[in-house]
C-alpha cells in the first residue's frame, strides 16, 4: 500500500511542476517491455487498491454514523425483536466482490509475470555482471573470443533488443536493479541468476544495488546507457580498441606511475592485462560517473577521487594511494587519454 | 511503560555499536600502524656490535594479528596479489618457501615479514611496497600469523638466538641474555585506541632488575620481570 | 596350415621371420619334396584302388624308403613348431632375437658414435635407444655402483650427463654449473668447471623447481641453458665460455629449463614459464656464434608464429588468419605462454622439426574464452626458416593445464599394411598419440593413463571430447579430475627400441581436486589460479612404467609403483630398460617381457635422464643423477601402505658397470694418477 501511495505521490509532485527534476529511480514510468506490464499492474492494482479504500472507508464511516433506530421510551426490561437488517447481505456482496477483484487481481498478476519472465525473441547480446562491493564489473560476451572485453559500472546496450544478463556476485549478495527498465534480479554468491531487459528509447537509465551489501551499499550504482545500434557499435568497436599510446611526457609518467601503483588491482587493455581486483579502466573517459556512480566523470573529480577514496567512500576496497601532486598529476593526466 | 522500553532499546543498540571486536579494517593514515621510522631501524641482519637498539625494534607488533576480518582480508590479498602462486594455495610453498613451517629465511617475526613482503628479496620474492599500502601488508602479515609457523613478538630476542619455549638455559649461556634488557612496552595492537606516544626504543636504566628466568613459553606462563602492560594476542 | 604365428604379426616387408620358410609349401626344395610325397601317397592309394590284383605286390625297396621319408618331412612339416618364435604380449618366458612387435624403423642420425651420448635424447628421432649391448639381459642383475660423483647442488636432478671424448659434463640445477669429468683417470676428477653466475632472481620464478633439463655438445662447444634466460656455449676442452645470448627478461617471470637441441649448425631454444603470464617462443641460435636466426612465439599473429603460405594444418579447427590473436579475448594472447620448454625432435628426411607448446596463461579456463591457439600445440616446423607447416593443438582451450611439450618420437610404422612416417606423443591429457609427421594427420590416440575429463576422440575432426562436468569454474570445487595439471605423463621423456619395436615411459596414475581462482597479471608474479589437491587415481599406485605399442595404440605391459615414476628411460640394444622412481629405486627391466631383472636404491628420488656410455676402459656403463624434486610432489601419504615422508634431496650422479668393476676402485692405493691403463689391473 505504501509504494502505491508513493507512485501516486511522486508521480503526482512531478506532474504538477512542484518538484523540478524527476527522481531518476522513480519507476512510476518505465520505458521498456520486461516493466511496462509490471508498470501497468501496479498502476492497476494501485487504483484498485484506492477505491478499496475509499469503499471500505466509505462504509466504515456509514457504519459508525448509522442511525440505529432505538426507541428511548423503550421498557429496558423488554426482549428486544431484532429484525433482519439485511447484515448477511453486505456479507455476501462484500465477499463476492472482494474475491471476483482479487481473482481478477491475480490473474492479472499471473499473467503480467508470466509475460515478463522471458524476452519475446532470443537475446542476441548476453553481457556477465560480476557484483563486488562496491561496484559492478561487466564482461559483453560473444561466441567470437577476440570480441570479448570486459568494462565497469557503466552498461551500454543497443534499443529495442532484449539483452540477457547473467548475475554473479565475487563476495556478498547483491540485487542487480534498474528500475527504469527492469526488476530486481537478486546477485546471490555461488551462484549465477539470470534476468532480461530492453530499452524501448535511447537515453541513461540509471540503476542501483538493492540489497544491503556493506557500508557503501547506498553508492553502489549502475547506469545502462540505451544507444541506438550504430552507436552501440561504435561505442563496442572504440572498447575493443587497442589504448592510444601516452601522448605526453607527463602522461607517460603517470603511465609508468600506473603501471607501478595501480595495475596490480586495475587492468588497462592493450597496455597490459592486469589486475582483476579493482574495475576495468580501460577507456575510463568513456564514462559518465567515476566510482559506480559516486561521482560525475570530471579530471577534477578524477583526481579528487585517486587522492582520497577512503574520504569519499569510507570503506572502499582501494586504498589511499598516498601519491604525491606531481604523481597524481602524471597520472591523472595518463588516464585523461583513455577515451 | 512501552515509552521507557523503547528507549532503553534505543541505547542498547547505540551503545552495541561502538564496540566490536575487531574494530575497522580500514586504518585510515597511520593511527595504530608502526610508523616509517620504526620500520626503518629494523635491520635484515644482525647489527655489529651492540645490538640493543635494534633489538627492541624487532619486537614491534602487527596490529592485525588475530583479528579476524583482517585475516579474512588478507586471505584475499593473498589470493589477488598471487601470493598463493608462489607460496601454494594452502601456504605450504612451491617456487616460494612454505610459510606455515618455523623456517624462515629472513626472519619470522611480524615486522620480519612485513619488510620482506615490503621490499622483497633477492631470490624473487618481489617487493610490493609500491603497489600495496602498509594497510594492506600488515594484514597479509595477519594472514601468515594465521598459519601457525611465524614467531611472536615476544620471542624476538629468542628468535635471533635460535632459542626455543620451554629450553634449558646453561649457566654459561644465561649471561648473554643480560647484555640485552627488557623492551619498552609494545604496541598496542588495536587500531581504534588513540596513537600512543612513540614507544621508548632506547634501554631502561633497570637492567639489574633483570633477574635470569627460563626462557618464556609463549602465551601460556607470565614472565617474572615486570613490564608495564601485558599485550593481548 | 603349416604355419603358426605370433598373434600381433603384422606382415612387411621388414619383418624376418624364420617361419616364413615354414609357411610356404611353394617353394623351395623342401617343397618340391613334399609334393613328391603327396603325389607318392596319393599315387599308392590311387594304385590300391584300381588293381586290386596288385595289391599284394608290394613296392620295392627303394620306394619304401623314400616314400618314409618323404611321409616323415611331410609330418614334420605340417606339425606346429614347438618353440615361439615372437613374445606373446603376456609372455614372461624366453624371448626370441631381433623380433619386432611393430616393425617400427629408425633413422638414428646424426649417428653419433654409439659409446658416447652426444645429446640428452641421443639422437634427432628422440629414440634414447643406445646399440651397446654389453650390459644385456643375462647379465644387468651384476649391475652394482661403479663410481659416483657429487655435483654440490642440491633441487632436482633432471639432466642426463654427455659422454664425449672420454669426458663426461655433468650440469647442475641452479646455478647451472657445468662439470667436465676426466675419464681417462682413475676418480674421474673434475677437468674444468664453469661457473656461470646466473641472477639469483631467477630461484623465485622457476614453477617447477630451479632445474635444467641437460646440456648439448655440437662443434667442440657444449651449449646450455641457464634459469635466468641466458643461452651460454663452453669450449669443450678448456671450459671457457665462447659465447652466451641474452634470450628473455628473467624479472617477468620468464626462465630457460630446457635442453638445447642441435641441428646441424643450429642450436635450438625455448623458454618456460606457463604459469607466469609468459609469452612463449622457440629460438634458433647460429650454433658457433650464438646470434639469433629466427624466433616463432606461439600466440600472435601469423607473422608473431611464423605461419606463413606453407602452412598446412590437417584439421579445420587449425585454418584461419591471425588465429593466435582471434582466439583469444582482447589482448590476452600477449600474455598466452605456450612456452616451449621441453623437448625437440629432427626429420632430416623432411627437414622438420617437432615441438609442443605449453598450456595457456592464466589456468583458469573462464578467464579465457576460446581455442587459445597456439598453445598445448604441436609444431612442425621448417629448421632453417622456422616457418610452421602444420601444427596440431592436442586439447583446445585447456582447462587443466595439459601442455603439450612431451617428446615426439620419430619412426616409420606400418599401419594396415603401409609404412607411415610417423611420430609417437605421449601428451599431458593422457592420450597416446600416433601422428603422421608430414601432414599432421593423428592415426591413432587412445588413452595411456587414467583419465575422466575426456569421453572420447573423434577422429573425424581430431578433437578430444570435453565432459562438461570435468570443467572448472572460479570458486567452485572440482573434485576427482583426472589426470592432475601434471598429466599422464609429464617431461619425462619416453625411449623406443628398433629391436622390439615398442616405446616405453614412465607415466602417472594421478587425480586431482581443483577449484580455479580469478587471476591477476601482476608481472614478475605467477598468472596462474589453480588452487590443487592431487592424489592416486584407482588402483592407489602413483606410478608406472609401460611398454606400449604405437602401431595398435594399446599397453604391452606395465609395473606399477607405489610412488611416482618421473624418470627418463633408457633402453639398449642389449633389451634392458631403464627408469627409477620417485623413492629412489633405479631399475633394469627386460624390454620384451617386461620382467624386472635388477633393482637399486639410490640416496635420493630419480627424476633425471639415464644414460650409457663405454669407458677407455671399454666396459659399458650405465648413469643416472638422483636428486628428487622438479614436479615429482604427490606424495604417498594417501596410501594405507605406510606412511613415507618425502625423499630428502640429492645431488649424486651414479654410475654401474657389471660387478662395480671399473678404474676407481680396487686395491691399493688409488690416485687420480692411474689411468685407463691400470684398468686391466682390475678384474
Amino acid at each position: 500500500m505504501i509504494p502505491c501511495a508513493m507512485f501516486l505521490y511522486i508521480h503526482m509532485m512531478s506532474v504538477s511542476g512542484l518538484v523540478q527534476v524527476e527522481p531518476p529511480m522513480a519507476y512510476h514510468r518505465t520505458f521498456g517491455p520486461a516493466v511496462d506490464a509490471i508498470t501497468r499492474l501496479g498502476w492497476g492494482l494501485g487504483i484498485i487498491s484506492l477505491l478499496v479504500i475509499i469503499i471500505i472507508a466509505g462504509l466504515l464511516l456509514g457504519g459508525i454514523f448509522r442511525k440505529r433506530g432505538v426507541d428511548p421510551a423503550a421498557d429496558p426490561r423488554q426482549l428486544t425483536v431484532r429484525r433482519d437488517a439485511g447484515g448477511m447481505g453486505w456479507i455476501y456482496i462484500g465477499v463476492g466482490t472482494s474475491s471476483v477483484v482479487l481473482f481478477g487481481c491475480m490473474i492479472w498478476t499471473l499473467i503480467v509475470t508470466a509475460a515478463v519472465a522471458h524476452p519475446p525473441v532470443a537475446p542476441a547480446l548476453t553481457v556477465q555482471v560480476t557484483a563486488s562491493q562496491w561496484w559492478w564489473s561487466l564482461r559483453y560476451v560473444d561466441d567470437r573470443p577476440a570480441q570479448i572485453f570486459t568494462t565497469a559500472n557503466e552498461i551500454h546496450i543497443p534499443v529495442g533488443q532484449p539483452i540477457r544478463f547473467e548475475l554473479m556476485s565475487a563476495d556478498v549478495m547483491h540485487s542487480f536493479w534498474i528500475p527504469q527498465l527492469a526488476g530486481k534480479m537478486d546477485v546471490i554468491p555461488g551462484q549465477t541468476n539470470v534476468t532480461w531487459l530492453e530499452a524501448d528509447q535511447p537515453g541513461e537509465y540509471l540503476g542501483q544495488c538493492a540489497a544491503f551489501c556493506g557500508p557503501q551499499h547506498a553508492h553502489m550504482a549502475l547506469m545502462i546507457v540505451a544507444e541506438t545500434p550504430e552507436d552501440f557499435t561504435a561505442w563496442k568497436h572504440s572498447q575493443l580498441a587497442d589504448t592510444a599510446p601516452p601522448n605526453s611526457e607527463e602522461a607517460l609518467r603517470g603511465a609508468q606511475i600506473f603501471q607501478t601503483r595501480c595495475a596490480v588491482c586495475h587492468t588497462i587493455r592493450g597496455v597490459s592485462p592486469a589486475g582483476v581486483v579493482g574495475p576495468d579502466l580501460s577507456h575510463l573517459m568513456a564514462r559518465h560517473t567515476l566510482a559506480a556512480g559516486l561521482l560525475p566523470n570530471t579530471p577534477g573529480n578524477l583526481a579528487g577521487w585517486i587522492d582520497n577514496p577512503q574520504g569519499l567512500k569510507p570503506g572502499t576496497r582501494m586504498p589511499d594511494p598516498n601519491l604525491s601532486g606531481t604523481e597524481l598529476t602524471a597520472v591523472t593526466s595518463y588516464l585523461n587519454t583513455l577515451q | 511503560m512501552t515509552f521507557a522500553i523503547g528507549i532503553a532499546a534505543l541505547l542498547l543498540l547505540l551503545g552495541g555499536c561502538k564496540h566490536s571486536q575487531g574494530g575497522t579494517t580500514t586504518a585510515n593514515s597511520a593511527s595504530g600502524l608502526p610508523t616509517a621510522d620504526m620500520l626503518a631501524s629494523v635491520p635484515l641482519g644482525q647489527v655489529a656490535g651492540e645490538p640493543s637498539f635494534s633489538a627492541a625494534a624487532l619486537s614491534i607488533a602487527n596490529p592485525y594479528q588475530g583479528n579476524a576480518q583482517a585475516i579474512q582480508q588478507g586471505e584475499q590479498l593473498y589470493i589477488k596479489m598471487n601470493c598463493a602462486g608462489c607460496h601454494a594455495y594452502n601456504g605450504k610453498g612451491n617456487m616460494g618457501p612454505d610459510l606455515t613451517d618455523a623456517e624462515w629465511r629472513y626472519g619470522g617475526l611480524p615486522v620480519q615479514i612485513y619488510k620482506t613482503i615490503r621490499d622483497g628479496r633477492p631470490q624473487g620474492m618481489p617487493a610490493w611496497g609500491v603497489a600495496l599500502p602498509p594497510d594492506d601488508i600488515w594484514k597479509l602479515v595477519a594472514y601468515i600469523q594465521s598459519l601457525g609457523g611465524t614467531v611472536s613478538p615476544k620471542d624476538y630476542e629468542h628468535a635471533r638466538q635460535g632459542d626455543k619455549p620451554g629450553e634449558q638455559v646453561a649457566p654459561e649461556a644465561q649471561a648473554d641474555a643480560q647484555l640485552a634488557p627488557p623492551p619498552e612496552a609494545e604496541m598496542s595492537p588495536d587500531p581504534n585506541d588513540q596513537p600512543t606516544a612513540q614507544p621508548a626504543l632506547a634501554p631502561t636504566t633497570a637492567p639489574a632488575a633483570h633477574t635470569e628466568t627460563p626462557i618464556v613459553p609463549k602465551r601460556k606462563t607470565k614472565l617474572t620481570e615486570p613490564k608495564a602492560s601485558e599485550p593481548q594476542p | 596350415m603349416a604355419s603358426t604365428s605370433a598373434p600381433s604379426q603384422k606382415s612387411s616387408a621388414q619383418f624376418r621371420d624364420t617361419t616364413s620358410s615354414n609357411a610356404s609349401v611353394h617353394g623351395g626344395a623342401l617343397g618340391r619334396l613334399l609334393k613328391l610325397g603327396e603325389s607318392h601317397a596319393t599315387f599308392e592309394m590311387v594304385k590300391a584302388e584300381k588293381t586290386p590284383r596288385r595289391q599284394s605286390r608290394r613296392p620295392c625297396k627303394l620306394q619304401r624308403c623314400a616314400t618314409a621319408v618323404c611321409f616323415s618331412l611331410f609330418v614334420v612339416a605340417i606339425t606346429p613348431p614347438s618353440q615361439a618364435q615372437t613374445p606373446a604380449p603376456d609372455n614372461h618366458g624366453n624371448s626370441a632375437e631381433n623380433t619386432s612387435a611393430t616393425g617400427a624403423t629408425f633413422n638414428f642420425a646424426p649417428n653419433d658414435p654409439p659409446g658416447e651420448w652426444r645429446s640428452q635424447a641421443r639422437d634427432y628421432a628422440n629414440t634414447r635407444y643406445s646399440t651397446l649391448d654389453q650390459i644385456n639381459t643375462a647379465n644387468v642383475a651384476k649391475l652394482r655402483m661403479a663410481w659416483t660423483f657429487s655435483d654440490g647442488t642440491l633441487n632436482g636432478h633432471e639432466s642426463a650427463p654427455l659422454v664425449v671424448d672420454n669426458t663426461m659434463y655433468v650440469v647442475t640445477p641452479f646455478p647451472d654449473i657445468l662439470y667436465a669429468l676426466d675419464l681417462t683417470r682413475a676418480g674421474e676428477p673434475i677437468k674444468w668447471t664453469f661457473k656461470p653466475n646466473p641472477a639469483p632472481i631467477a630461484n623465485g620464478k622457476a614453477c617447477c623447481d630451479t632445474v635444467t633439463r641437460g646440456v648439448a655438445y655440437a662443434n667442440g662447444k657444449l651449449i646450455y641453458n641457464l634459469l635466468d634466460d641466458h643461452t651460454v656455449a663452453v669450449d669443450a676442452k678448456t671450459g671457457k665460455e665462447v659465447w652466451r645470448t641474452k634470450m628473455g627478461n628473467v624479472e617477468t617471470g620468464e626462465t630457460m629449463t630446457m635442453a638445447p637441441f642441435v641441428v646441424g649448425k643450429k642450436v635450438l631454444v625455448g623458454d618456460s614459464g606457463g604459469e607466469m603470464g609468459v609469452w612463449g617462443w622457440i629460438a634458433a641460435l647460429d650454433v658457433d656464434t650464438g646470434k639469433e636466426l629466427w624466433r616463432a612465439y606461439s600466440t600472435g599473429s601469423d607473422k608473431d608464429v611464423r605461419i606463413g603460405a606453407d602452412f598446412k594444418p590437417f584439421y579445420d579447427r587449425m585454418k584461419g588468419k591471425d588465429l593466435g590473436i582471434s582466439t583469444w579475448p582482447a589482448g590476452m594472447w600477449k600474455h598466452g605462454a605456450g612456452s616451449v620448454w621441453a623437448w625437440i625432435s629432427y626429420d632430416p628426411s623432411l627437414n622438420l622439426i617437432y615441438y609442443g607448446t605449453s598450456n595457456p596463461s592464466p589456468r583458469v579456463p573462464d578467464q579465457r574464452p576460446g581455442d587459445n591457439l597456439w598453445t598445448s600445440t604441436i609444431f612442425a616446423r621448417d629448421v632453417d626458416s622456422g616457418m610452421a607447416r602444420w601444427a596440431y593443438q592436442t586439447t583446445p582451450h585447456d582447462r587443466w593445464d595439459y601442455d603439450a611439450v612431451n617428446e615426439n618420437i620419430l619412426m616409420d610404422l606400418p599401419i594396415d599394411g603401409q609404412s607411415r612416417k610417423v611420430l609417437v606423443h605421449f601428451d599431458r591429457n593422457a592420450y597416446a598419440y600416433t601422428i603422421d609427421r608430414a601432414t599432421g594427420e593423428v592415426l591413432k590416440a587412445s588413452p595411456f593413463a587414467y583419465q575422466n575429463w575426456s569421453s572420447g576422440f573423434d577422429m573425424k575432426t581430431g578433437t578430444p571430447m570435453v565432459i562438461p562436468d570435468k570443467e572448472p569454474h572460479p570458486n567452485v570445487k572440482l573434485v576427482n579430475v583426472c589426470p592432475p595439471d601434471i598429466g599422464g605423463k609429464d617431461w619425462q621423456p619416453a625411449a623406443a627400441s628398433p629391436r622390439t619395436g615398442l616405446v616405453y615411459a614412465d607415466i602417472f596414475n594421478i587425480c586431482m581436486d581443483v577449484t580455479d581462482h580469478d587471476a591477476s597479471y601482476i608481472p614478475s608474479s605467477p598468472y596462474d589460479g589453480m588452487d590443487m589437491h592431487r592424489y592416486p587415481a584407482p588402483g592407489g599406485n602413483l606410478g608406472e612404467f609401460m611398454a606400449w605399442n604405437p602401431a595398435t595404440g594399446k599397453k604391452v605391459w606395465s609395473i606399477k609403483e607405489t610412488y611416482m615414476t618421473m624418470s627418463g628411460v633408457l633402453v639398449t640394444a642389449g633389451d634392458v630398460a631403464f627408469y627409477g622412481t620417485a623413492d629412489g629405486w633405479f631399475r633394469g627391466v627386460d624390454a620384451r617381457s617386461g620382467k624386472v631383472l635388477w633393482s637399486q636404491k639410490l640416496g635420493s628420488g630419480i627424476i633425471g635422464q639415464p644414460m650409457t656410455y663405454t669407458g677407455p676402459d671399454h666396459r659399458q656403463y650405465i648413469a643416472i643423477s638422483a636428486g628428487i624434486g622438479g614436479a615429482a610432489t604427490v606424495r604417498a601419504d594417501v596410501i594405507a601402505l605406510r606412511p613415507l615422508d618425502f625423499p630428502a634431496g640429492g645431488n649424486t650422479l651414479y654410475v654401474f658397470s657389471i660387478d662395480g668393476n671399473s678404474m676407481s676402485s680396487g686395491p691399493g692405493q688409488l690416485t687420480e694418477k692411474d689411468g685407463v691403463s691400470n684398468a686391466a689391473k682390475n678384474r
